[in-house]
């Protein structure tokens, strides 16, 4: 632990928020086999802030499209049910865009990345793999409301040393922002295949559950970070597990079709958007 | 972010002066009278990755990200991708396409 940062940072970041009612019961109604978008939206409806947060959150995942998700509704079909459950949990209590220039964008660009490469692979449910893609950093969040002076700090020794986020976070709190979501989503009992690929971004191999998604989250991490867009805390691009790419047998061909329809699914992504 | 340029209409006259704040409004009145692109003002608000660079400058910015990096068989892989890409897209805009 740095000088800079007190034991009780570090006890801050245990002290998680708790998930309020309305979450739970939107959460309830998203699980049930025959989900009622309808229902769940004016679960949400009920509470302001949630409602402000989804919709800001739909709204602020594509740029250029402010204020064009107008309804709980609208947001939810275009997010699907697995991916809106976990935003319901995530923006309940925690405000994902933590203003730290480009982090955002870090956050879309992997959800982008990461369901680009699942729909390659054929995966099930590529936009599940999407959606912890968005939640990928969630742990940074965390960091950023419980421990603001420590993550400036961490923010600070990144950028000027040029070593890791994740380094420095060791180095600052004993912890690093994957294990922090860990206790997080542990503690509102995300499913695996959405905690996993969020857990272990950094080390897919330890991925029990959900290894494919865990390990295409991995890989796009890396690839938004190479591609250069956004922002996710250092300028470092993290070498890829031998062992992921195995597992995901990707070919030099798949990497670059992603690679080439980066931008497109941005723009894409967009498009879904404006006619949902 | 401020429009560099003086934008003009297909009459000759000036819609809106150079260094216009695009702000909301500006931009819906553009977006409204069909304006889809514009050249703003180099800013300390506009990040690196939203910056229109030239192939040279995205391949070094490519080798610059690389450069702290242990070389490897799969970031060689990725990296080369994310190159012929560039190149691609240079191509296609030099050719006024997309």
């Amino acid at each position: 632990m740095s000088d800079g940062v007190s034991r009780r940072d570090v006890e801050r970041l245990r002290e998680l928020p708790t998930l309020p009612g309305v979450a739970q019961r939107v959460a309830a109604a998203l699980d049930r086999p025959d989900a009622s978008l309808a229902e769940a939206a004016a679960l949400i409806e009920t509470d302001q802030v949630l409602t402000a947060h989804l919709l800001r959150l739909a709204n602020s995942a594509f740029y250029g499209l402010s204020g064009r998700i107008a309804s709980v509704v609208q947001a939810l079909t275009v997010l699907g049910t697995t991916v809106a459950r976990s935003l319901v949990y995530s923006t309940s209590v925690l405000d994902l865009d933590i203003g730290m220039r480009g982090f955002w964008e870090h956050s879309v660009g992997t959800a982008v990345a990461a369901g680009a490469l699942a729909r390659r692979l054929g995966v099930a449910h590529p936009e599940e793999v999407s959606g912890a893609g968005l939640l990928h950093d969630l742990g940074k969040v965390v960091l950023h409301k419980q421990a603001p002076a420590a993550f400036v700090e961490i923010v600070t020794r990144a950028r000027t040393d040029g070593t890791r986020f994740r380094d420095v976070e060791r180095a600052v709190l004993g912890v690093d922002h994957a294990e922090v979501a860990g206790w997080l989503l542990a503690r509102w009992r995300v499913p695996q295949r959405i905690l996993e690929p969020v857990v272990f971004h950094h080390e897919p191999e330890l991925a029990a559950v959900a290894r494919v998604e865990t390990a295409i989250v991995h890989v796009a991490n890396t690839l938004v970070r190479a591609y250069g867009y956004g922002f996710g805390g250092d300028r470092r691009v993290p070498a890829i597990s031998p062992s992921a790419w195995r597992l995901l047998g990707l070919q030099t061909s798949d990497v670059e079709r992603v690679v080439a329809t980066f931008e497109d699914d941005l723009v894409r992504a967009q498009d879904t958007l404006a006619a949902g | 972010m401020h429009l560099a340029e003086p934008l003009v209409g297909p009459d000759g006259v000036v819609v809106a002066g150079a260094s216009t704040t695009l702000g909301e409004s500006v931009v819906r009145s553009l977006l409204r009278a069909g304006v889809e692109t514009v050249v703003v003002q180099e800013s300390a608000d506009v990040a690196d990755w939203e910056q229109a660079k030239t192939l040279e400058e995205a391949l070094a910015d490519l080798d610059a990200r690389f450069a702290a990096e242990s070389r490897d068989a799969i970031l060689d892989t990725l990296k080369t991708a994310i190159a012929h890409h560039l190149a691609a897209r240079a191509r296609r805009r030099a050719e006024g396409g997309a």
